[in-house]
């Protein structure tokens, strides 16, 4: 299986944040996580990608234990992750950013002696034309448009060439069109990459276009799985998230 | 950015001439206050190397100045070493080797914490300066040092440390501009991204402070030649103060603001001590109307002037 979770468990406190969640995802899938606020997508999204450490629990990816590894580890091996609250370098501009995430996926982070604006640049252009940055590639991360920041947030993810791609809440805050283009832009990036995607959204609209697979989350555990037309008929979700209705 | 690039031609061209032009206009009273303007100037930088580019507030960088000042003066006055070059080496590396043990406790602390153990480490080197006094000399420190040669007289010493000063500034300036510069800027930016992006940020927070302490250890074995000796003052907080002040005068965000701070700092405090004994005083009116009314310090100053964004961290 490209990208397991058994029975994972996060407690904060009390609060029984991820209450035994096991789920797969096929490699080329897009899979989605959805549930209503405070289900613990976020919390799952931490705990799967080294922001926080489970309480109990494995997560496997290609095979590997990746369970408790820090960010940087678990980044390196290949899972990216794009935050819902918009998490770029505000003071560097939107070159500089993806300029940064490239050099460190390259490993060249510690290189103390070329010029960093003249190497790569090729592969950066290319990544900024993808995420459609390209005419803003000199404006401070922290001056641009919500949409443009969440753009450059998927960017950034991307620059690491993961082989999963866990986008948290990638429309989140944005209008209909801003929605539309953004979705459509990371489509064409999941084609031209072909990495397997993790997707966290709230719009249900969203999930039902590019969903191959979906797990339903609430209050902490998985209460629902299997593909659109299932999830759309399933009864529990539909009281649960959908409000009672398809 | 071409007119910018000639800009800095120009004016680097125009400070080039006056410094060289300095020693032969100017008395050796003042060619001595440029000299120290110059060594404070590369202290200033070495440390905004790690508080502009990576986000670091050391407030103990005057145990590194310290740590090479008595390195030199020990090797010049307790061995046979005479070759003051060498001396130049060994003593930053000595610095370095500090910031490499301090790095290790303090990489992982970020703001106010850093600064706090930074400090507290600075003011244990000036204990163990004051208690040392076989090695150190204590108290009085080591005086006498003789630097033979082409280091005797007051324009000698001046050339020799512009020299270093700009050998260490253009190294500075690669690094900064290197790939590691980059990723610094973003763990200073964003240390929890910065992971996201597999980026170590302890590591290159600490090496960012080994590289840091060797500079400024520079400045600290140029000091020796400036006073003919070394003295424990140099660990107490008060000299890292002073470092900490001539980067937010300058300009964190500047990599010549430590050069300006450096210049009116020093150019302050002279002729306001020939007025008065309340420098003290004024430095401290001086340093709160910066941090209140123009945080980005005065090249910070200049680039609002001149219709430019004060925070981007350029030249």
């Amino acid at each position: 299986m490209f990208f397991e979770v058994v029975n994972l468990q996060k407690s904060f406190g009390g609060l029984k944040a991820t209450n035994n969640v096991s789920l797969h995802i096929k490699q080329g899938d897009i899979c989605s996580l959805i549930g209503p606020n405070g289900a613990g997508k976020t919390t799952f999204f931490n705990l799967i990608t080294g922001h926080i450490k489970p309480d109990a629990g494995q997560v496997l990816f290609q095979g590997e234990d990746i369970t408790g590894k820090p960010a940087m580890a678990i980044t390196r091996k290949g899972i990216a992750r794009s935050f819902q609250i918009v998490n770029i370098f505000p003071q560097l501009t939107v070159y500089e950013n993806i300029m940064v995430a490239v050099l460190s996926q390259k490993r060249r982070s510690f290189n103390f002696l070329h010029p960093a604006k003249k190497i790569e640049t090729g592969e950066i252009d290319r990544l900024l034309e993808s995420i459609g940055l390209t005419r803003q590639k000199n404006m401070l991360g922290g001056q641009l448009s919500h949409g443009n920041q969440k753009r450059l947030e998927v960017g950034i993810a991307l620059a690491m060439k993961p082989k999963l791609l866990a986008l948290d809440e990638p429309t989140s805050g944005m209008a209909v069109e801003e929605k539309a283009a953004i979705l459509e832009t990371i489509k064409s990036l999941i084609r031209a990459t072909g990495c397997t995607v993790l997707l966290c959204e709230h719009d249900m609209s969203v999930i039902f276009e590019v969903s191959d697979y979906i797990w339903v989350l609430h209050n902490g555990a998985i209460v629902a799985n299997g593909t659109i037309e299932e999830i759309k008929n399933n009864e529990v979700v539909q009281r649960v998230y959908l409000g009672g209705r398809a | 950015m071409p007119g910018r690039g000639k800009f800095i031609w120009v004016s680097s061209g125009v400070a080039a001439v006056i410094l060289i032009a300095l020693p032969f206009v100017l008395s050796r009273f003042w060619v001595g206050i440029f000299t120290e303007i110059l060594i404070m100037a590369l202290a200033g930088m070495s440390l905004n190397f790690l508080l502009g580019y990576a986000g670091c507030l050391s407030f103990g960088h005057g145990a590194f100045f310290a740590t090479a000042a008595y390195t030199t003066a020990i090797l010049m006055t307790k061995t046979g070493l005479s070759q003051y070059l060498i001396v130049l080496l060994l003593a930053p590396i000595m610095a370095a080797l500090l910031g490499a043990i301090i790095g290790v406790l303090v990489s992982r602390l970020y703001a106010f914490y850093y600064a706090i153990m930074t400090c507290a480490f600075t003011m244990v080197l000036w204990s163990v300066i004051r208690r040392w006094r076989d090695m150190t000399g204590g108290d009085s420190g080591i005086v006498g040092v003789k630097f033979r040669g082409l280091l005797e007289g007051t324009n000698d010493v001046y050339f020799f440390t512009l020299a270093i000063v700009v050998v260490c500034a253009v190294i500075l300036w690669v690094i900064g501009n290197s790939p590691f510069g980059w990723t610094l800027r973003a763990i200073r930016e964003n240390p929890v991204r910065s992971s996201f992006t597999s980026i170590d940020v302890v590591k290159h927070r600490y090496l960012a402070l080994i590289v840091s302490s060797f500079f400024c250890g520079v400045a600290g074995s140029l000091h020796v030649i400036y006073t003919f000796g070394a003295f424990p003052e140099l660990a107490f907080w008060t000299k890292s103060g002073d470092i900490v002040t001539i980067c937010i005068l300058g300009g964190i965000n500047s990599f010549f603001g430590p050069i300006i701070g450096s210049m009116v700092l020093i150019l302050l405090e002279t002729f306001i001590t020939s007025y008065t004994l309340y420098w003290p005083f004024i430095l401290g009116v001086i340093i709160c109307a910066v941090v209140l009314l123009m945080p980005q310090g005065i090249m910070g100053l200049a680039r609002v002037f001149s219709g430019k964004k004060p925070e981007e961290m350029s030249s």
